[in-house]
């Protein structure tokens, strides 16, 4: 029965999820591919990203801080469409709007790692910019996001970033991946209809897989920062990124970015 | 025992139970909603549950700040995973109710979202409604949509909230569905935070807390 319920759920999420219309848009992202050969382009950012986790169809979602153009465009275009569609539309606040512009919203996904394995290879060519960590999923769809916290890092223009690993394991379960004890365990609430995944980032370590075919030396560590809790509530479940080592701590739900000793406090 | 020691009686309190809980379980779900869950029951052959629905929600009362009676008999304890209250030693229902207040607003669920896409990063964003009117799979679908619909909402609202509420120091405490409804009405969440904040600042709960 409960084996049913779980299948039962798992199509009710997938159904839920193919309800949304998704335009074909440039991704702005470009997954390397294992036969290709790494070139950092001086006006791009190349990004690595190792992937631990039981499930072969997990990926990692990151999202890049629009500037102020980009919201302007954005909200420019959700007003003409807003105004557009007329009293039908109900309250501008709950007016539901697909942006066909520019994204910042990118995937790096298992599937498409330059090296598969236990631990798989992402390397991904993304616009340079300040990002976050923004949350866990498959298939292009965010399945949970890092709401309660999370980390930042920036991506510079003709520089390979590495992110480290980031780690996913079940969080019904404790996990027997160090980092991520502390948001395992949680038992029957971590898998009521749908698993809360533990989710976590290992900043780089000097025996991580590396990126074949670039000199390790051009890979610069990415410099993480603790990022406040957000509000993101189209999709399924919400949770926080694992404390990481010098980077991210909790302190009764209150995030603190342990290098300047203060809290992050909430976007 | 509640926090200010007041309670309704018994037969007066299951009564508002009762109705604020068809207020509850109505105003929550749009038009479009009632009538699949309607033809969904239909499909399933129990019609017998149709029509009652929304018939007293007129006429439901105005929800004091009275609290429940918390001391729910065993039999009555609903399943321990979603039925829950929250309590947390020495906080304050200021401070319960910030707590409260800051969570609320993680809880609506929308349609998950999908990449490539745009982020308006810190600007208000609609939630994308998400419906169970069995897309595709025709009346099968829209049978198991409105039988599906209530379980996974409540369970993607309470991992939420625990996700939210846990690392701050709280702790969960059975009740009953009657009992939780009432605490979780989203067509009056000022008043479902202060209660739950009266009570996560109150005396212990007298039913047993529950691990994490």
């Amino acid at each position: 029965m409960k084996t049913l319920k779980r299948y039962v759920a798992t199509a009710a999420c997938l159904w839920l999820a193919s309800g949304v219309a998704q335009a074909k848009i440039d991704s702005g992202a470009r997954l390397i591919t294992a036969n290709e050969p790494v070139i950092v382009a001086q006006d791009r950012a190349l990004v690595v990203l190792r992937i631990q986790s039981p499930w072969s169809m997990m990926s990692a979602f990151l999202m890049r801080i629009p500037s102020a153009a980009e919201i302007s465009a954005y909200e420019a275009a959700k007003r003409a469409a807003y105004d557009k569609a007329g009293k039908k539309a109900g309250p501008y606040e709950s007016f539901v709007f697909d942006y066909q512009g520019a994204p910042n919203f990118y995937e790096l996904p298992v599937k498409k790692a330059m090296v598969r394995g236990a631990v798989a290879l992402v390397v991904a060519e993304l616009p340079p910019g300040d990002y976050i960590l923004y949350g866990e999923g498959y298939s292009s769809f965010l399945y949970e996001c890092m709401c309660f916290g999370t980390v930042g890092f920036t991506l510079h223009a003709g520089q390979a970033t590495d992110l480290g690993t980031f780690l996913v394991d079940k969080g019904w379960e404790q996990s027997a991946v160090p980092e991520l004890t502390g948001v395992s365990g949680l038992g029957r609430i971590g898998r009521m209809d749908y698993g809360l995944f533990a989710v976590g980032l290992r900043p780089v370590r000097p025996d991580d897989i590396a990126v074949p075919g670039l000199d390790s030396a051009k890979i610069a560590p990415a410099q993480l920062h603790a990022v406040g809790p957000f509000v993101e509530t189209n999709t399924l479940l919400a949770t926080r990124l694992a404390p990481v080592e010098g980077v991210l701590r909790y302190d009764r739900g209150k995030v603190i970015d342990i290098a300047s000793g203060r809290e992050a406090l909430a976007n | 025992m509640s926090a200010n020691g007041h309670f309704a009686s018994a037969r007066l309190q299951s009564q508002r139970l009762t109705a604020i809980r068809n207020h509850y379980r109505c105003r929550r779900q749009k038009p479009g909603a009632v009538l699949i869950r309607i033809l969904g029951m239909f499909v399933m052959g129990a019609t017998a549950l149709i029509g009652t629905c929304c018939a007293n929600a007129q006429e439901a009362p105005a929800i004091s700040e009275t609290l429940p009676n918390l001391n729910v008999p065993e039999q009555e304890w609903g399943d321990d995973r979603k039925y829950v209250i929250l309590h947390k030693t020495g906080v304050s229902v200021t401070e319960a109710e910030a707590d409260f207040r800051f969570c609320w607003r993680f809880l609506p669920h929308g349609v998950q979202r999908r990449s490539p896409s745009f982020i308006p990063w810190r600007q208000t964003e609609a939630t994308r409604s998400v419906t169970y009117d069995g897309g595709p799979y025709g009346l099968v679908g829209t049978a198991i949509g409105a039988i599906i619909q209530g379980p996974l909402e409540r369970s993607v609202r309470q991992s939420r909230l625990y996700a939210c509420m846990l690392p701050r120091g709280y702790a969960r405490y059975r009740t009953s569905e009657d009992v939780w409804s009432l605490l979780n009405d989203d067509a009056n969440p000022q008043k479902s935070i202060r209660l739950q904040a009266l009570i996560a600042a109150g005396p212990v709960p007298p039913t047993p807390r529950m691990e994490p």
